[in-house]
């Protein structure tokens, strides 16, 4: 595997963007944003692409000061060797416990809609073997893969927007203006965790072969996880109400068992089908930044150490996600998760970027 | 067993390698005597080697030979244009003229009517010449030897391609003298352009291999690869043109077929045009063609000679047939078997009557019955022709109903197998046939285990394959992986003939555009 596997297009990079950020979230969408905005949660759906929005804008900021803008060397320049390393690392970890924590849930979800006997471990390891499989392809083929895997995951936002369309009614949007503000703003920080991703630019803007154009192509990720996840809510509040859809774990595959036509009978089959491609996205362009960055930290030749790293990086995440003890127990973890997230994808440029104003001028 | 605790002891043999002896690499000396001497333990050993003394009207006293290999050349033409040519006809007021250094040049200037000679002086190269099917001219007195093309013997005459046949194409296809395949392509593509660059591959076979490309079409950097690729290969013998396509292959370990074969000099025109470069081998009717792409597996011939709606609607058949090839046995044990409430409660009590009779689980009932057609098969294309037709209707029609009255089987998996079986056929490439076969059979053990998360999760993995494939350095799965959207209109659907007023972008070209605004 030589370097050029890991050089992707700005294309490329909006749906890898695209890819680490709507996965299994998504499902659960509609009941978060519903139980803290009400049936103003399109409206949190919005203001809490805020965070993403300024996590990107601050990554680009800060890369865009470097002649090389390889995350590894910017660290190690910034930090020191130690230092440098040390916050990589950091990184690499902070990967392996978030993704540990979606394979657990897309792993749990799939027990319950599927496979209700088979051990959750088993499914588990399955998932993290073919992400495995996939990141030891490189960054050019995953970027391939997010690029064919978006358009499935059109057909499955067409079913969604046809049965909302077919079956729900706009008055469950309505009334407009009684907008309770707290809730709003806590649906809003809520709604901000299923950006959880968008930290995936920190390693592929290097990757990119025209920097000129990472930004572009960032903001229009953001804007299509946007436009998804607010056509999600949107179709979830017209089907089950801002009440209704409370109670229901995913309500979009919930909204997807719902008998559509005489012809197609329910839709749910073709969601299904498609699954482990919409589901283990995230798992996999995080895997692939993680590994990239883990070789280029320890200098290890990337054609005969990378997919070996992967293979380490993949097993962590399984062990991990074997760790908590139920479902519920794996939600609080999410909650979690989010913070870090937050705390990854804002404060590390931030970081990054106050160091980089002390320590050295601008070099390009 | 030996081998692997000799490896572990570190007792490797070395393999016997023999180079060339050290004398062939000389350089000829004058004397027919000594020329004869190194020709003679091949004489000696091969009673197809003609050796035989002339004399030369223009110049008596200097002794000469010719030597052939019986049944390699045309014979009419060594009598007329070289035995009767030097012996009653050569002008000795031509040969005295000559200066002695360039006599040899004289001799095939002024004495041979022969459009192909060589002149060779070293040993090696002397006995290559004769064992490639030249006929050697051997004067005494001058350092080299003259290596003249008069291959004939018997040929096979160009016939209907019998894998590749199309309703409204060519009828011609090519056959095992790479000279007449070369031709055939020549005929069809008269562009000054068109390189057609030889070399030999195989140290014993010396098999020669044609690299065909347009010069001014295709990638430099695909063709130079392919060259390096072909001058590697450091092997004894080659027999057809599959060798060189798994020396050259960049996934050895895919079971999906990186390079296209073609039997049909139209298609391999039009696929010259397209920037990509074939290689030819001398004994093979068949035309391997570099860079190939997923879609081009699901393309036939005749899509470009109809009619583009029909040919859109024959093409997603087809796809549909490769998607039903790859997983429907699969999708029935997981419907069947883990997601039964996805199927209509009806079609699923039809279902579960018929398998009530039945003893095995569903996995076993698709395996027996994949086993069995798959011998059905390969017998058919063992036998001759006709017999492999009444084996395979025999063997299709008693078996299932012998399976479904013993209750081994259940109509709906013979259903599934035979609609299988018919969509693996109607794909156009018999290569991805054979790669489809495996990866159903992983389909069906993966939702054995799975069901439907199997399935998809078998998908993902397939996908994942084919999107890192290479075929020579250009993407495998383009334009679905990656993208490419003005490639689309050639790979699932057709469209219309003045639509296509650039080449594929999927293959880098140095010349994109292929027809003129006005078309259309």
């Amino acid at each position: 595997m030589d370097r050029t596997r890991f050089e992707i297009t700005s294309k490329q990079l909006i749906f890898i963007i695209v890819g680490a950020q709507v996965a299994t979230a998504f499902l659960s969408l509609p009941r978060i944003a519903a139980a803290e905005a009400g049936h103003h949660a399109w409206l949190a759906v919005i203001i809490g692409a805020v965070f993403p929005l300024a996590a990107i804008l601050f990554t680009v900021a800060l890369l865009n000061r470097f002649q090389d803008a390889d995350f590894v060397n910017v660290s190690h320049q910034l930090f020191g060797k130690f230092l440098g390393t040390l916050m990589v690392l950091i990184f690499v970890v902070y990967v392996v416990i978030f993704q540990s924590i979606v394979i657990r849930i897309f792993s749990e979800i799939t027990c319950v809609f599927m496979l209700p006997t088979t051990p959750t471990c088993m499914v588990s390891l399955a998932c993290t073997l073919s992400v495995v499989y996939a990141v030891s392809k490189g960054a050019k083929v995953i970027g391939r893969l997010n690029e064919f895997l978006f358009y499935i995951l059109i057909v499955d936002i067409l079913m969604i927007v046809a049965i909302s369309i077919g079956k729900g009614s706009y008055l469950n949007l309505l009334p407009l203006g009684e907008i309770d503000i707290n809730g709003l703003m806590q649906g809003s920080m809520k709604m901000a965790y299923a950006y959880a991703g968008s930290e995936v630019l920190l390693i592929t803007y290097a990757m990119v072969q025209h920097r000129h154009e990472v930004l572009k192509a960032s903001l229009i990720a953001l804007g299509i996880t946007l436009l998804i996840y607010l056509l999600v809510v949107i179709a979830g509040l017209m089907v089950f109400g801002h009440i209704g859809v409370q109670f229901i774990t995913w309500p979009v595959i919930t909204l997807l068992k719902i008998p559509y036509s005489f012809a197609l009978g329910r839709l749910e089959i073709v969601f299904l089908l498609l699954w482990v491609g919409l589901g283990v996205k995230p798992v996999m362009n995080l895997g692939m930044t993680a590994s990239y960055a883990a070789v280029r930290t320890f200098n290890l030749d990337i054609s005969r150490f990378y997919a070996w790293i992967a293979l380490a990086i993949g097993a962590g995440i399984y062990v991990l996600s074997l760790l908590p003890k139920n479902l519920l127990q794996v939600f609080v973890l999410a909650d979690y998760a989010g913070y870090t997230f937050l705390a990854v994808s804002l404060g590390y440029p931030l970081l990054y970027l106050l160091v980089s104003a002390v320590r050295r001028p601008r070099s390009s | 067993m030996a081998p692997f605790f000799n490896r572990l002891l570190g007792r490797r043999q070395k393999p016997v390698y023999k180079p060339l002896p050290k004398e062939q690499q000389e350089k000829l000396s004058p004397s027919l005597g000594s020329k004869k001497k190194i020709l003679d333990p091949y004489i000696q050993k091969n009673r197809d080697v003609i050796y035989r003394e002339i004399t030369i009207k223009a110049d008596p006293g200097r002794r000469a030979a010719v030597v052939y290999l019986e049944g390699r050349i045309d014979k009419q033409v060594l009598y007329e244009e070289i035995l009767k040519s030097l012996m009653l006809e050569s002008d000795a007021a031509s040969w005295q003229q000559s200066a002695a250094d360039q006599l040899i040049d004289r001799i095939s200037q002024t004495s041979l009517t022969i459009g192909e000679i060589k002149k060779v002086n070293l040993v090696q190269d002397m006995i290559h010449a004769l064992f490639d099917g030249l006929t050697l001219v051997i004067l005494d007195g001058m350092p080299e030897v003259l290596a003249i093309n008069v291959i004939g013997g018997v040929q096979r005459t160009p016939e209907e391609p019998p894998v590749e046949r199309t309703l409204r194409g060519s009828r011609e296809g090519f056959i095992e003298d790479l000279s007449s395949n070369i031709s055939m392509i020549r005929r069809r593509l008269r562009d000054p352009n068109l390189v057609i660059e030889k070399t030999i591959v195989g140290r014993r076979t010396r098999t020669e291999v044609a690299v065909v490309y347009i010069e001014d079409i295709a990638d430099p950097e695909i063709v130079r690869n392919v060259k390096d690729k072909i001058n590697q290969i450091d092997v004894d013998g080659i027999s057809a043109i599959g060798f060189i396509e798994q020396f050259i292959d960049d996934n050895h370990y895919s079971p999906f077929p990186q390079f296209k074969s073609s039997e049909r000099p139209d298609r391999v025109v039009m696929e010259l045009l397209e920037g990509r470069v074939a290689i030819m081998a001398e004994g093979t009717p068949w035309v391997l063609i570099v860079p190939t792409l997923f879609v081009s597996f699901l393309q036939a011939s005749e899509d470009y000679y109809d009619r583009p709606m029909l040919t859109t609607v024959n093409r997603m058949a087809r796809y549909l047939a490769f998607i039903m090839a790859v997983s429907l046995p699969a999708l029935y044990i997981s419907l069947l078997s883990f997601q039964p409430e996805l199927i209509p409660y009806e079609l699923f009590v039809i279902l579960a009557q018929a398998r009530s009779e039945v003893p095995f689980p569903v996995l076993v009932e698709v395996l027996i019955q994949e086993i069995i057609i798959q011998l059905v098969v390969e017998t058919g294309l063992r036998l001759p022709t006709s017999i492999g037709q009444t084996v395979g209707v025999v063997a299709g029609i008693v078996l299932g109903q012998a399976a479904i009255s013993a209750n081994i089987a259940s109509p709906a998996i013979i259903m599934v197998i035979t609609i299988t079986t018919i969509s693996t056929f109607s794909l156009p490439n018999y290569s991805m046939v054979l790669a489809t076969r495996l990866i159903r059979i992983l389909f069906v053990l993966a939702t054995a285990i799975f069901g439907l998360f199997g399935f998809s999760l078998g998908w993902f993995i397939l996908l994942t394959h084919l999107i890192s494939l290479e075929s020579m350095g250009v993407p495998y799965f383009s334009p679905f992986g990656p993208v490419r959207f003005r490639d689309l209109k050639d790979a699932m659907l057709k469209g219309f003939i003045y639509w296509f007023k650039y080449r594929p972008q999927s293959i880098p070209v140095l010349d994109q555009k292929r027809q003129g605004e006005r078309n259309g």
